[in-house]
């Protein structure tokens, strides 16, 4: 019923929408022109007091028996100063003597003392003159009628009957602009005020159809809860997941929304033309698990077999309870944001700390562990684009690059919070490792997303979305072990500097393993953590053999955080672990880990897609 | 969000504020556009016959009046039920006086309104009532009083109302004036006095309903967009 109404109602406002937008229009024009001026009160002069009647010298009585013509009423009248009988027969009226009854004709004279006494204002009058032909602005008089047009701010013209002197209208401009607009209202264009005509009772029942229909549609449309203010509403969490099946990322909502209206408040643009009225079709979204009873609008843009999956429009389906919903498209929907890069420093020779300035001051959802996707755009950089300071130049100069670096499609990259936000002004603070391709003889080109971060410098814009992932802190001041590896370093430098700010009491452990001191990052910002807060401490555990100072340990990282913590820890159930690093760190941590009896519950890690 | 999404957001929380007074505004829009303004009027109700004064015949003169009434204005010549009358007007107001006699003839008594009434009315019912008003009722509000009210029993509770001091029909008044006067008093939202189109509150909604009409010709722009890529 409702799609019906819906198409109904959009394609009446199509064809009357316009004049609807007329009527509110003159109606409002109508309402603002001051009745009094548009009636030329303010050049009108007040009565003149009404004069004794001469004595008469011929009775009405002879008049009426002397006319050839029916007289229906003989009354007194003043023509300018000049006292005479108006004689009417219902249709017309003419002036008689009332010395001798003779014919009174209004001359030019009478018309000019007529309108000069009926007038107040700076204009001047014109000499009166004759209509040819009467306009709309005398619309409903017949007969001759003499014009007096004023040289006022306004334009006043008074109309004379050319019949008996009385005064028939006062024109102004503020009358013909609303008269202007009451034409439009009414719909009138022949200008005789008719508001009986066809045209106006179509639409006049086009407009009820609209209201009538509209109304439904706003019972239809409205749900109890939006009146009620989000944060008065119970929170729900839905669970997005792509088509892949892989989980996006949980929004926050409130019951009552639309799920088109709280992945939209949470930069998940799903598709839509008609912008959440259930009339494109678009917005389609798989509900996990039970999903409602399909509605009539689901029912005409969904087929039955994708309907018994559970496919049903988003911006009908309201959020009831926490939800799993699954979106065709997954994260190349999320609302593409604007930043400026503020500054690009170079933490490590291969990896490079980005802070960008955001255009839109970011939400809470960009939490430490989240990654963004940076929207690469096609590009064509030369080697020497690939900017890096003089201490690093050796380190680059061992790289075979290509001379030109061509990435012919935009394509996305992700990349972790290597900072919490607020930590960072708001700011987006990124960790990104260089990746040169391979090397050798079956050479493949070097990292499209890291070649065009590393040629950015600050005041270039960059686009990206997000946030995505679900790896986050969990909740409670469970021990939390972090063990990282590479480029790793960024989501759990996030988490530390964000659980640290926070007062967390709980010990902390971070291993961090590189090859050498010259690719380890942030050491010295770790190691003043570490000082700072007792119940942090920070392992760098270095692979290569060349150099191991005090207080450095050998070898890879999640050997020696067996070693040195896990093997002798008295409870490592009740630990947390959080882990992110390059593929064979990652694989070889979780066995290890597995191995150690830890359940998979308490570990958390960020594979980085790999 | 898309701008789409904004208009119907914009439409529908408009809709919200101004909506029923649409539907007044619609609803009576129709009816006074559809209902043709002579019946509504009530010229199918009253006719006031209009006969040519006499050609021959002996009135009275206008001295004689004159000399009565020193401080006449002017007078009308008239003929009212059939009779030649003047409509004397004096500083003391207006008068009656029959063309024929020369005597005082007004204001018009019961009998008078009772024959007025039933040679205006048109229609097949009966005279229900005649009251000479002081206070004019809601209807007929801006005209002076007293005035003799005539009400008959047909299915418009049909009202005319006549001028003791002239003789004059003043108003006719039906169910469907009646209506359409409330749906006029809805449509400019003067509810005192049913004609002051100059009150804010008007003033106010209907620029909010301008604001309505174009947020629902924005959402024409996207309402007719099927699957087109988006």
């Amino acid at each position: 019923m409702t799609p019906w109404i819906q198409k109904l109602h959009k394609w009446v406002g199509l064809i009357i929408g316009l004049q609807f937008v007329i009527w509110a229009a003159s109606g409002l024009v109508m309402s603002l022109l001051d009745t009094a001026t548009v009636n030329n009160q303010h050049h009108l002069a007040p009565a003149a007091q009404a004069l004794p009647w001469p004595e008469a010298e011929i009775s009405p009585a002879v008049i009426v028996a002397r006319e050839s013509r029916p007289v229906q009423m003989v009354e007194t009248h003043w023509l300018a100063a000049e006292p005479v009988y108006r004689l009417s027969d219902g249709v017309s009226s003419w002036l008689a003597d009332i010395r001798d009854g003779s014919s009174v004709p209004v001359t030019a004279a009478d018309v000019a003392a007529i309108a000069a006494r009926d007038y107040v204002g700076d204009g001047r009058p014109a000499s009166p003159e004759l209509m040819q032909e009467n306009t709309w602005e005398v619309r409903g008089h017949t007969g001759p009628i003499w014009r007096v047009a004023f040289s006022d701010d306004d334009a006043t013209t008074l109309y004379v009957s050319g019949q008996d002197g009385t005064i028939l209208e006062r024109r102004n401009d503020t009358w013909r602009l609303f008269d202007f607009v009451m034409m439009l209202h009414f719909m009138d264009y022949t200008r005789q005020q008719d508001f009986n005509n066809p045209l106006i009772v179509m639409a006049g029942a086009g407009g009820l159809w609209l209201a009538l229909s509209g109304i439904w549609l706003f019972f239809a449309s409205f749900r109890l809860g939006e009146f009620i203010p989000a944060r008065w509403r119970p929170r729900r969490e839905l669970t997005v997941y792509g088509a892949d099946g892989g989980k996006l990322r949980s929004v926050e909502s409130h019951s009552g929304d639309t799920v088109y209206l709280a992945l939209g408040r949470n930069g998940l643009q799903l598709p839509s033309n008609c912008g959440g009225g259930q009339s494109c079709g678009l917005c389609v979204v798989r509900v996990r698990g039970h999903a409602p009873p399909p509605s009539s609008a689901d029912r005409m843009h969904i087929d039955a077999t994708r309907l018994r999956s559970g496919y049903r429009l988003a911006c009908n389906l309201p959020v009831t309870s926490d939800g799993q919903i699954e979106v065709a498209g997954g994260a190349a929907l999320w609302t593409e944001r604007v930043a400026t890069v503020v500054s690009a420093t170079a933490v490590t020779p291969f990896l490079r700390e980005f802070v960008l300035a955001p255009e839109v001051p970011l939400g809470p959802e960009f939490q430490p562990g989240a990654y963004l996707q940076v929207h690469v755009p096609g590009y064509r950089l030369q080697r020497n684009d690939l900017d890096h300071p003089e201490l690093h130049r050796q380190d680059w100069s061992s790289l075979s690059l290509p001379e030109n670096l061509v990435c012919k499609e935009p394509v996305r990259r992700s990349y972790s919070l290597s900072l919490p936000v607020e930590k960072a002004g708001g700011n987006v603070t990124l960790l990104a490792r260089f990746s040169p391709g391979r090397q050798g003889k079956k050479q493949q080109p070097a990292g499209k997303g890291s070649t065009y971060l590393y040629s950015l410098k600050p005041g270039d814009r960059v686009c990206f979305s997000g946030p995505f992932g679900d790896f986050a802190i969990k909740p409670g001041a469970k021990e939390k072990v972090f063990i990282g590896g590479g480029a790793g370093m960024a989501p759990l430098r996030a988490m530390v500097h964000s659980l640290l700010e926070s007062g967390a009491e709980e010990r902390i452990h971070f291993w961090y393993g590189a090859r050498n001191m010259r690719e380890a990052p942030y050491v010295e910002e770790m190691e003043a953590l570490a000082r700072k807060h007792a119940n942090f401490t920070w392992h760098l555990v270095l692979s290569e053999a060349a150099e191991h100072g005090a207080g450095l340990i050998r070898g890879l990282v999640h050997e020696a955080t067996d070693e040195g913590l896990l093997q002798n820890h008295p409870d490592l159930k009740s630990c947390e672990f959080y882990l992110c690093g390059p593929p064979a760190m990652l694989a070889a941590t979780r066995s290890l880990l597995a191995r150690l009896g830890i359940a998979e519950e308490q570990v958390a890690y960020d594979d980085f897609k790999i | 969000m898309k701008p789409a999404f904004w208009a119907r957001r914009a439409h529908k929380w408009i809709a919200l504020v101004i909506g029923v007074q649409a539907l007044l505004w619609s609803i009576g829009g129709l009816y006074m556009t559809a209902m043709s303004i002579d019946f509504i009027h009530g010229d199918h109700l009253n006719h006031v016959a209009a006969e040519p004064l006499p050609k021959q015949g002996d009135l009275v003169d206008p001295a004689v009046i004159a000399a009565r009434y020193p401080a006449m204005n002017g007078f009308r010549l008239k003929r009212l039920l059939g009779e030649p009358i003047y409509e004397v007007h004096h500083a003391g107001g207006v008068d009656l006086v029959d063309a024929v006699t020369g005597r005082l003839s007004g204001p018009i008594d019961e009998e008078k309104a009772r024959q007025l009434a039933l040679s205006a009315y048109q229609g097949d019912a009966p005279l229900e009532s005649l009251q000479l008003l002081d206070k004019a009722p809601q209807e007929v509000g801006t005209r002076p009083v007293p005035m003799w009210q005539a009400r008959f029993g047909d299915s418009g509770n049909t009202a005319l109302y006549f001028s003791p001091q002239t003789g004059n029909l003043l108003a006719t008044r039906h169910t469907y004036w009646r209506v359409f006067d409330f749906l006029w008093m809805l449509h400019i939202m003067d509810y005192e006095q049913r004609s002051d189109v100059n009150n804010t509150l008007l003033r106010v909604a209907a620029s909010v309903a301008l604001l309505f009409m174009l947020s629902g010709v924005w959402l024409l722009f996207y309402s007719f967009r099927r699957r087109s890529a988006a």
